[in-house]
């Protein structure tokens, strides 16, 4: 039975629209409908219709070709890169600065390839934010629960290609913001190695330790816009024929570890297994560490990004982001050198203790589940606070060292929730962290699943 | 961490505020405090651990040079 076009995966839409069983026009008509219907999950900032449409129509005439692997894809990305046309909107209510950045080249690849831009997705103020929370455009419903938060700061990136709102998305990974919301609504998020998809045109929140990400429904997918967004040769997703040697870490990835995504790593470990993988122990250098590091380097740089415009115009932020962003103000320059110099010593420690050994690390990417937006709403209450600084734990340490992870969804809690688990390989790897994933994406395909609030 | 050692934080991050001249609120100084003096602590052993080698040049180097092709 053929899936409905917006469940479809862009190898298969693509090659609907290759044999010309289906217009650009009408794909791109079908996830407008969508998004306007669904409007409630508040993924997106604005739809772009029209835009959207003309070049679908463009597109028709002028046909499908071999080198223009997204031909007629409707996507999405996080409101965060410029365009040659419009500055990135961060998440914010008025244009706040002066400061024009150059278009993205990454979303130009994009568009290059035939993909179409459907509008600005939703996200946290200026990046700043592991919820999914937005005290301006509001938050982003979580299409297994839109009670529940989506994880963030891809909130919107998350939730729309969830809900078949768009084929994938473009968004940002400093610390937890592609891989968290990638497993809190059942998609499949990757941050690759530091600097492997361009930065320029997009705004920072801590430009060292800024990633561009992309989120697809499947890893095969995932891996297309990786590799057109990166400007590379397109390479078929690894087969299920790969052994590799994946590694356990012997410590620090239990702490608060709920019991339902305890038992999901348990039987992801299986699922590998059975699929003729090769599963040990592997001892992991210090994550809360990592995590001060990671912490010093991104308050400061965000405090330097802001520092002007938050002397000038401070009424443009929320107090949470204030908060953040006075922290790093007050962090001392010899701190901030440290933990750059540190991130070296840290990276030649992992990889000589842990990535020596495997191929692959597997952890969960979350230790809990998507939390209620009316249990998270006062971030000054201890308890959320320590919740929500939770959400980052174990997705924080490949960020500051600088190495690829992906987020693939697994399993579903008891109260239908997605539990998603995190890859992380040495620098450059991102093939096998596919080849990985397919292990685990089999298990979900299997479940035959849906977001029940994006039917 | 001794309450004086993160008083003193205070002092200095105040300091540096006034000195950015934007009206801060309370609590937004005292959260820029602990959190610099919790992370100036958590950053010593580190750079008890750092030689005149390890530089931030390092780290893109290593990347370059482990990355798997």
């Amino acid at each position: 039975m053929i899936a409905p076009l917006h469940r479809q995966t862009i190898y298969e839409l693509s090659a609907a629209l290759g044999r010309r069983d289906l217009s650009a026009q009408t794909v791109t008509q079908t996830l407008l409908d969508r998004a306007s219907t669904l409007r409630r999950l508040n993924a997106f900032i604005e739809l772009w219709p029209e835009r959207a449409l003309t070049r679908a129509e463009r597109l028709d005439k002028e046909g499908p070709r071999n080198d223009r692997p997204l031909w007629g894809v409707p996507l999405a990305h996080k409101d965060m890169f410029a365009r040659p046309d419009r500055q990135p909107g961060c998440g914010v209510a008025s244009e706040f600065t002066e400061a024009r950045l150059p278009p993205s080249p990454v979303l130009a690849e994009l568009d290059q390839a035939g993909a179409i831009d459907l509008g600005p997705l939703n996200l946290a103020e200026f990046a700043l934010g592991t919820t999914g929370t937005n005290a301006v455009f509001g938050n982003v419903a979580n299409p297994w629960d839109v009670a529940r938060c989506t994880g963030a700061s891809s909130s919107g990136s998350a939730a729309a290609v969830a809900a078949g709102l768009a084929f994938g998305s473009l968004g940002t990974d400093t610390g937890a913001s592609v891989r968290v919301p990638a497993s809190f609504c059942g998609v499949v998020g990757l941050m690759p190695t530091a600097g492997a998809l361009d930065a320029t045109g997009c705004f920072p929140l801590a430009w060292s330790l800024d990633a561009i990400g992309v989120l697809a429904r499947t890893v095969a997918d995932c891996a297309l816009l990786f590799d057109v967004a990166r400007g590379g040769e397109v390479i078929p997703s690894a087969t299920s024929s790969s052994r590799l040697t994946i590694g356990l870490p012997d410590r620090y990835y239990t702490d608060g570890l709920d019991a339902e995504v305890a038992s999901a790593w348990a039987d992801a470990v299986r699922a590998l297994e059975a699929r003729g993988h090769k599963v040990v122990d592997v001892p992991v250098i210090e994550r809360e560490e990592m995590r001060s590091l990671h912490r010093i380097l991104m308050r400061t740089e965000a405090a330097a990004v802001h520092h002007r415009l938050l002397r000038q115009r401070p009424g443009d932020y929320s107090l949470a982001a204030r908060k953040f962003i006075t922290g790093g103000e007050g962090i001392f320059a010899v701190d901030y050198v440290n933990a750059m110099r540190a991130r070296g010593m840290m990276l030649r420690r992992a990889l000589e203790t842990t990535y020596a050994k495997i191929d692959v690390l597997l952890t969960p990417t979350v230790a809990g589940l998507p939390a209620r937006y009316d249990e998270i709403a006062d971030p000054s209450r201890p308890d959320v606070w320590r919740s929500v600084t939770r959400l980052a734990q174990f997705t924080q340490p490949a960020s500051y060292l600088g190495l690829p992870a992906v987020s693939v969804p697994f399993s579903l809690s008891s109260g239908g929730l997605p539990i998603g688990m995190q890859f992380i390989a040495p620098p450059g790897a991102e093939r096998r962290l596919f080849s990985a994933s397919l292990g685990l994406e089999a298990h979900w395909k299997g479940l035959n699943v849906w977001p029940p609030f994006a039917a | 961490m001794p309450d004086d050692f993160e008083a003193s934080v205070r002092d200095v991050v105040a300091m540096r505020l006034a000195r950015v001249g934007r009206e801060v609120l309370p609590d937004e100084l005292d959260g820029a405090a602990a959190e610099a003096a919790l992370l100036f602590v958590q950053s010593m052993r580190f750079s008890d651990e750092l030689t005149p080698a390890d530089s931030p040049a390092e780290f893109v180097s290593i990347v370059k040079r482990a990355a798997v092709s």
